[in-house]
């Protein structure tokens, strides 16, 4: 007991290790700390939506609505009333910092919160 | 008109000599450990919790208490640290550490040696100091995200003062004061 480490000491050990190790994973980049989806619209304002629940938003904007798709932590602008449907062809944003912005029809959508690097890498 | 002491209680003046030593020798490894530089300023390998641990399993329970309160009182005093939130977090950690462990000797140390004894309270130490993280601050997230890296952390670093402990127990003979309780 005073001078030989166990075989139980090293069960527990292992168990402290892996229940660790299972928690940093589950709280890792995705995990609760959780990003948010901040859309801001000129026409209709400010709506900050939890990534990592999906849903369908529909934003108003100048020309009319932008739906913005949010799916498995990722949004994407799906349409849009915008001549060039620059926003749509941005695809899938889901790292903090990144953005997609639609300027005819005045809405752009930000990623905040703990970054992969940092703010200003993509 | 018997004069001496009963066995084992406070006024027994070896047990009091060497119950001094410990404490001293905790307050000085926590200030000592303090002073060092880390990389991340909360993050100590906990050097003091060797003295604890071994009143603990030379002396019993209410002797490593005592180590304990000694160690964080002074400690803190000494760092300056007193009644801020480090206090706080010293005091409801190590204290909760010092039951699971005491508990543990109790019922579980025939399985369990030092080593193992040493880093589920060390583990305890830094679970109840995240949670108490989370009452003041009341941030559930950053809690949440802290907790799986706290519990490797008291892992590794119960491993390492077990060892020490263990080393100390075996190499030193404060048995010699008192069997257990």
């Amino acid at each position: 007991m005073l001078s030989k480490v166990t075989a139980a000491d090293l069960v527990v050990i292992g168990l402290l290790v892996a229940l660790g190790i299972f928690l940093l994973g589950s709280a890792g980049p995705d995990g609760a700390g959780g990003r948010l989806l901040t859309v801001k619209s000129l026409k209709s304002g400010i709506l900050i939506h939890d990534l990592s629940q999906d849903a369908q938003l529909e934003i108003e904007g100048a020309l009319g609505t932008t739906v913005i798709v949010v799916e498995g932590k990722q949004a994407a602008f799906t349409s849009s009333p915008c001549p060039h449907k620059l926003c749509v062809g941005k695809g899938k944003i889901g790292r903090a910092g990144e953005w997609v912005l639609c300027l005819p029809n005045g809405v752009i959508a930000e990623i905040s919160g703990e970054g992969d690097y940092d703010g200003i890498t993509p | 008109m018997t004069a001496s002491p009963p066995e084992g209680s406070v006024t027994s003046a070896g047990r009091l000599s060497r119950l001094g030593l410990l404490a001293a020798a905790a307050v000085a490894a926590y200030v000592f450990e303090s002073l060092l530089p880390s990389p991340v300023p909360w993050a100590r390998i906990g050097l003091s919790n060797v003295f604890v641990i071994t009143a603990l399993f030379a002396f019993g329970a209410r002797d490593a208490l005592l180590v304990n309160l000694i160690r964080v009182i002074a400690g803190n005093f000494l760092m300056g640290f007193m009644f801020s939130p480090a206090f706080v977090f010293s005091l409801a950690g190590s204290t909760s550490a010092l039951a699971v462990m005491a508990l543990l000797r109790w019922r579980l140390v025939p399985p369990l040696s030092v080593v193992g004894v040493s880093c589920l309270g060390a583990v305890t130490n830094n679970v109840v100091q995240v949670i108490v993280f989370t009452l003041l601050f009341s941030a559930a997230g950053v809690a949440r995200g802290l907790m799986g890296g706290f519990i490797l952390l008291g892992a590794g670093v119960g491993f390492f003062t077990g060892l020490v402990a263990m080393a100390i127990l075996s190499k030193v003979r404060l048995e010699t004061a008192r069997p257990v309780d």
